[in-house]
């Protein structure tokens, strides 16, 4: 194997040129791709498999017909690929297992060079890998292998650390230091070279390339950056898991990090919002993410209950989940449903899942499930500290809802005594999904997006003078509006449209009545300020039940010491409107007898 | 040129018929009620002539508390007639009250401050959406004449020609081109069209 190696070196005429950690750039990454790729993915039209990568043997499972397709007593080492006809298997002593994804016969074992393998790509007829190769004086290498035979054609030594490649349309594309190059996949000349387009201090997290529907990607766990595009850096608002699978040097297989990541729906347009699928162990949420990438809406919730899973891919309209135990697991993509479920014999460490590209979006008859508030609320209250990174996006998508019921639920975990129980056991779970609570709250809610908040924030601002504005303002669509989708500002706007002498009894109302509804401890403050300054006028209590229904409001925050003082202060003040004082005395005495019942049992 | 000469018994006419502050009828009144409003009343009068710091934070700390809107005509009053600039921000707090009568003696009283904060009080009359409030502004503008005073009424009666018209017929005005006497007397000087 050596000799060939070295022949195929000397008689293949391959490349074997230093390749510069910093040059300047050149070439076009996008027209060099493209001028020799169909763009059909080799996936397109094979049918599913799922590699399940056991202890000491590789099984190939359809997932359709749960037939073994083919099994080899193979030792995985690191992480697998594929083309159409070929799955290749990353092996001890720097080999690589060229398998016949069909039939499952061995076609060659290759060879690669170096210590250790950063990542494999695959572009038929080139099979691509980088390797660590830290004792030689340039301590990286990228390799170009033959799929036909299994021989090297072309290495570079590269002078800094290459990250994971990718290969496609003719060229195979790595990142190195803060750029990232594109070769010839068949020679290994560079053709291209570009800066990354991201801010310095996230250059070099940025190590592992991907080809999705012909746009290229450099990225790293949540952020990465859209290659020839002007090199826009991205990322995601919140990090739940990574969406960039990376390697800490080299890869060493399959471990426990897989079982937590998230799954992004590329499109060919940087679009938003987009679909995104979150794998928590044996919790997997799907939802929408809006332009930073912040959870926007829930689609569906999947919560396993026999045990967690290894691997998730998005096959055409299908979610396939490998479960530990190696069951296949597939829910719809469209609804979270379960179509298929196919029991496992052996234990997996993890799945090369194959099969036709995901939807390019949800079909135009898409519906999010129905369930999937009450799947969330429940997925919130599970007591598994394993649960908590969807727990928490779970926290992030009811506060997005624009019904104030469902966000009550949040607003609940935020408030919530811990170690008084009021969350099960009082354990670090629990308080730490409410200190994350307890700063969602503070964010906007609703699926309005900051533009619509600041929208929001300027009408509620604004004030009828005399002269200026002399045509009533329309306060009644924006207070409405408030109670769908706002930002903690709005709480406090709201606050002084309540204190403002031109605001009308009708709108007085409806900030009250959304106040209520909120049920916004923010609001207590402007709320016991507007009772206390208009409790002893009769006119002002008068005027409109606003009054009456502010102090009902307070009584909603009873627990708040500041709502509770001001609540007795004004009922005993012999000053006070006496209706008032009659709202508010029963209001506390129906607490009083409420405490008492809880108190007796 | 018109001299008129606005007495301040007509500032406080103006204030109580533009802001339906003697429609007492229409308030429906409880004894122990009228006895405490009559008791925070008494409270404010001695806190008002109490020059110290301890009467304004008195006077601070009960409007902070909501005094009936009787009691805090009381104080205003107290306030228009012995300007107290350490309690500027009682009048322009009150000045953003919801009934207009309290807004009108608050913006009053605050003008009596003189000033900067008589101009301020005078924008803010002259815009306010009450027609009985704005009413004042001329007058203010008549106690504490200024270029900017000036203007504020002039851009206000440009806006508001009720006001105007108002102004110019019924307003209880004394035409003399003698010489005023009277301190307590007012001129506002308009320009003949």
């Amino acid at each position: 194997m050596r000799l060939g190696f070295w022949l195929a070196l000397v008689l293949g005429g391959c490349a074997m040129r230093p390749l510069p950690a910093a040059a300047p750039e050149h070439g076009n990454l996008t027209a060099a791709s493209v001028a020799r790729d169909g763009d059909a993915s080799p996936d397109a039209s094979a049918p599913a498999l799922v590699v399940l990568i056991e202890r000491s043997r590789v099984v190939a499972v359809d997932p359709i017909g749960g037939a073994v397709q083919w099994s080899l007593p193979l030792v995985v080492t690191g992480h697998p690929i594929a083309s159409a006809q070929t799955v290749y298997l990353p092996v001890r002593g720097q080999g690589v297992v060229a398998v016949d994804r069909e039939r499952g016969t061995i076609r060659f074992t290759a060879q690669l060079p170096g210590e250790a393998l950063v990542g494999l790509a695959v572009d038929e007829p080139m099979l691509i890998a980088t390797v660590l190769d830290p004792d030689a004086r340039r301590p990286a290498q990228i390799v170009g292998v033959s799929t036909e035979d299994g021989e090297v054609r072309w290495r570079r030594p590269a002078a800094a650390r290459l990250g994971i490649p990718e290969a496609g349309g003719g060229i195979a594309v790595v990142g190195i230091g803060a750029q990232v190059v594109a070769l010839g996949a068949d020679t290994g000349r560079e053709v291209a070279r570009l800066d990354i387009g991201a801010p310095a201090e996230h250059r070099a997290e940025l190590e592992r390339v991907v080809h999705r529907r012909g746009m290229w990607f450099v990225g790293s766990g949540t952020r990465w950056v859209a290659l020839g595009v002007g090199g826009q850096a991205h990322g995601l608002g919140r990090s739940y898991a990574p969406a960039f699978r990376t390697v800490q040097g080299m890869d060493d297989g399959h471990g426990d990090d897989e079982r937590l990541g998230l799954w992004l729906r590329w499109s060919s347009v940087d679009a938003s919002p987009r679909d995104a699928i979150l794998l928590s162990r044996r919790a997997v949420v799907a939802a929408r993410l809006d332009a930073e990438g912040n959870p926007m809406r829930p689609r569906w919730v999947h919560v396993e209950q026999g045990g967690e899973f290894v691997a998730m891919e998005v096959v055409g309209d299908r979610v396939i989940l490998v479960r530990e135990d190696g069951m296949i697991v597939q829910l719809a993509d469209d609804d979270g449903r379960e179509l298929h479920r196919l029991a496992g014999h052996e234990d997996a460490f993890g799945a090369l899942v194959l099969g036709a590209e995901p939807q390019v979006r949800g079909g135009a008859h898409r519906h999010d499930d129905p369930r999937v508030i009450g799947d969330l609320r429940r997925l919130v209250a599970l007591e598994d500290p394993r649960l908590l990174p969807a727990q928490r996006l779970a926290t992030d998508l009811l506060w997005r809802s624009e019904d104030p019921r469902v966000r009550a639920l949040v607003q609940g975990l935020a408030d919530a005594d811990v170690a008084g129980g009021t969350l099960a056991g009082g354990t670090e779970r629990a308080a730490m999904l409410r200190d994350h609570a307890r700063a969602v709250v503070r964010t906007p809610w609703g699926t309005g997006s900051d533009a619509e908040a600041s929208s929001l924030l300027a009408l509620l601002r604004a004030r009828p003078r005399f002269g200026e504005y002399t045509a009533a303002l329309e306060f009644s669509a924006p207070i409405r509006a408030a109670v769908r989708s706002g930002s903690p500002e709005v709480i406090a706007e709201l606050g002084r449209l309540l204190l403002a002498p031109s605001t009308g009894a009708e709108d007085l109302v409806a900030i009250v009545e959304a106040f209520a509804i909120l049920d916004d401890p923010r609001a207590v403050l402007p709320v016991a300020a507007f009772v206390t300054r208009y409790h002893a006028d009769e006119q002002i209590v008068a005027e409109s039940p606003a009054l009456h229904l502010a102090a009902r409001v307070l009584l909603q925050h009873v627990e708040n010491g500041e709502a509770l003082a001001v609540l007795r202060r004004v009922a005993e003040d012999p000053l006070c409107a006496p209706s008032l004082r009659t709202v508010i005395m029963g209001g506390l005495g129906e607490l009083r007898v409420a405490a008492a019942r809880r108190a007796g049992g | 040129m018109v001299h008129s000469v606005v007495l301040p018994e007509v500032i406080c006419l103006s204030i109580a018929l533009g802001t339906g502050a003697l429609r007492r009828d229409d308030v429906p009144t409880v004894a122990a009620t009228e006895r405490a409003t009559t008791e925070v009343a008494a409270h404010f009068r001695t806190w008002l002539a109490d020059p110290s710091a301890a009467g304004a934070q008195a006077i601070r700390e009960r409007v902070a508390l909501g005094a009936p809107p009787d009691a805090l005509v009381v104080l205003l009053e107290g306030m228009r007639e012995s300007p107290r600039p350490d309690l500027a921000d009682i009048a322009q707090g009150l000045a953003g009250y919801r009934r207009a009568d309290i807004r009108g003696h608050a913006i009053a009283a605050w003008a009596e401050l003189g000033g900067a904060q008589a101009e301020r009080a005078i924008a803010a009359a002259a815009t306010d959406l009450d027609p009985g409030i704005r009413t004042l502004a001329p007058a203010l503008a008549s106690r504490h004449p200024s270029e900017r005073a000036a203007q504020i009424v002039v851009d206000l009666l440009a806006r508001d020609a009720d006001l105007a018209a108002v102004l110019e017929e019924d307003a209880p005005v004394i035409e003399s081109d003698a010489p005023v006497v009277d301190d307590d007397a007012v001129v506002i000087v308009e320009d003949a069209p």
